[in-house]
């Protein structure tokens, strides 16, 4: 035998052992059948140990709380009980006579019942038939209707596609709001952000010390510097104007310089001859030379004594021909001493002409010259 | 064992009918004595409780309960719990006595087992044990019921009889065996209570319950 397992005989026998062990010492005994002899003596001298208790009597109170919760508890088997359904079939027995005579009339009333019943159920058999009737001649006019309720059908289906349809874009559009909604509240979140940094900004300009004296002093420097720069600004301004006068003196001089070396040219040609003119009573003043080679196309006149003239009027010259009349032959420009030139190109021989004169004109005018309009006249020589 | 213990034993009912002795030849064979249920055995009685015969129960209360409440109050050491767990005791034999079986032993083991287990279950509960007494010698006391004095009689001589057993045995043998069952310790634990090696308890424990089967059956003990 195992030592280790016949150990726990006697605690098996005590009941102190643990499950485990009291399945070991099962499993040893279905092993070892000769060991269960051994088991059941050493169990049997266990539960004599009880009587070594010295015995106490309960109180009377104890026995008959609990005798009256077992004849409770005996009553309600009772009911149930194998001889309590004896006396029931005894008295069962003894109600036959009685129990036939009911079951007589019971059915009595069955039968009569049964006769009714079945006097509803023909009733009811006729009405089933008129009934069919009636839904056959109504099943002629129901034709129309079920092609009308087939038409509502397929129209629901449609109006069914159209819902369904406008709840996708409902759900669509319903994202694109959230969406929407989202960014505004982001964008209004940004802008009570920036808000509030300007207020801060502003709270903290106001805030800020007055300027020292260096910043007014600087200041006013700044600002003076700037007046300075707008007169110098205004100086070169003028300067440019004086400038573009000066330009425009320049090129009038250079013009009359220009004249003049032509007149020189024609002064110092070879076979040039001065032919005089003359002042009449209007300007006795006035003198005046015309320089030219009398076979030769062009001369060059020189004048003075001619006071500067009102604005719209200029000296004309004039070349006279006898039997042609005056052809004009040029304004004759004067500067401020009152002298004159004039290159005269009047495309023929000087030489055919008769007589020079000048006349004063309006520049919006026709001139019509006569010999008492000249106020200098002079002869030419051919 | 007195001639009243010797008739106890001739007269006590089974499942199987008892013969009356030479001496007495007015009675025929197969007569039982099963008039009175009072005279009835435990096991026939366990036959009438499982039928639903209060009567029987009571019987068998009125036979075994003041030994039932003395091991309770020796596991317990508290009256109040002690009465609790006698009465919630035979109200189980009442409840389940369709499931007693022979194989489990007598009534009276099967009783006397519900009873020990209820009083562990009251340990737990209330996550207390007490501390071991140990009754070495006994009052002695011998308990009398008015319905049955022979069977009364028959039961003392059983307490008196495991009591000297009890005594007889080496009193480290004796405390083994008592921490066992009357206060549920392990092996381990009582290893531990009387401070010796668990082999030890094992050897005291087997020769405790050898002696005590011994003497038992040399003293005529029959539960």
């Amino acid at each position: 035998m195992d030592e280790n397992i016949t150990d726990l005989f006697p605690f098996y026998a005590l009941g102190v052992l643990t499950e485990t062990e009291k399945e070991q010492v099962n499993q040893y005994i279905k092993l070892h059948p000769e060991a269960r002899h051994q088991l059941e003596a050493e169990t049997t001298a266990v539960s004599a140990l009880a009587y070594s208790a010295t015995p106490v009597p309960p109180p009377p109170r104890l026995k008959r709380g609990l005798m009256n919760r077992i004849q409770a508890d005996a009553a309600q088997r009772n009911l149930t009980s194998p001889q309590s359904r004896f006396f029931d079939r005894f008295r069962l027995a003894s109600m036959m006579p009685t129990l036939a005579g009911l079951s007589l009339v019971i059915a009595v009333i069955a039968g009569v019942w049964i006769f009714l019943l079945g006097r509803e159920v023909s009733q009811l058999q006729e009405k089933i038939v008129i009934l069919d009737h009636t839904i056959t001649a109504s099943q002629v006019d129901v034709a129309p209707l079920q092609r009308e309720v087939e038409t509502l059908r397929q129209e629901n289906a449609t109006l069914q596609q159209e819902l369904s349809e406008q709840q996708e874009k409902f759900v669509t559009l319903a994202t694109q709001f959230n969406s929407l909604e989202e960014e505004n509240r982001r964008l209004t979140s940004d802008l009570s952000a920036q808000s509030d940094a300007l207020s801060t900004i502003r709270d903290d300009l106001s805030e800020r010390p007055a300027p020292s004296e260096d910043l007014i002093e600087f200041e006013n420097q700044l600002s003076a510097q700037s007046q300075l720069i707008s007169d110098q600004d205004e100086a070169i301004a003028a300067l440019q104007e004086e400038l573009t006068q000066l330009r425009d003196t320049n090129a009038m001089l250079l013009k009359e310089v220009t004249a003049q070396r032509e007149i020189m040219v024609y002064v110092t040609s070879p076979n040039v001859q001065p032919m005089l003119i003359a002042g009449t009573t209007a300007l006795p003043s006035a003198r005046g030379q015309l320089i030219a080679n009398p076979n030769d196309a062009t001369g060059a006149l020189i004048i003075s004594g001619l006071p500067p003239l009102a604005p719209g009027l200029v000296y004309q010259f004039w070349l006279v021909h006898q039997t042609e009349g005056y052809i004009q032959a040029g304004i004759v420009d004067v500067d401020e001493e009152g002298v004159g030139t004039l290159i005269v190109n009047p495309n023929t021989q000087i030489g055919d002409f008769d007589a020079m004169g000048i006349s004063i004109e309006a520049v919006d005018k026709t001139p019509e010259p006569t010999r008492e309009s000249m106020i200098m006249l002079g002869a030419l020589s051919s | 064992m007195t001639n009243a213990a010797t008739l106890l034993r001739y007269a006590k009912l089974n499942e199987e009918n008892l013969t009356v002795p030479a001496a007495d030849t007015s009675r025929t064979r197969n007569t039982t004595w099963a008039q009175d249920v009072t005279q009835l055995a435990d096991a026939q009685l366990m036959v009438k409780i499982a039928e639903g015969d209060a009567t029987a129960l009571e019987v068998f209360y009125d036979r075994h309960a003041s030994a039932v409440m003395g091991l309770c109050l020796k596991m317990l050491s508290d009256r109040a719990a002690a009465e609790e767990i006698v009465q919630e005791t035979f109200w189980r034999v009442w409840r389940n006595a369709d499931s007693f079986r022979r194989q489990r032993g007598t009534p009276a083991s099967w009783l006397f087992g519900i009873a020990r287990n209820l009083c562990i279950d009251y340990w737990r509960r209330h996550k207390i044990r007490p501390q071991p007494v140990f009754d070495e010698e006994g009052d002695g006391r011998e308990i009398v019921s008015s319905h049955n004095v022979d069977e009364s009689v028959w039961t003392s001589i059983k307490h008196k009889q495991v009591r000297q057993a009890m005594i007889d045995l080496p009193q480290a043998q004796r405390r083994v065996i008592e921490l066992a069952y009357f206060w549920g310790m392990t092996r381990q634990e009582i290893a531990e209570t009387i401070d010796v090696p668990l082999g030890t308890v094992h050897t005291r424990a087997r020769l405790a319950i050898q002696k005590l089967r011994d003497f038992l059956a040399g003293q005529g003990f029959e539960e």
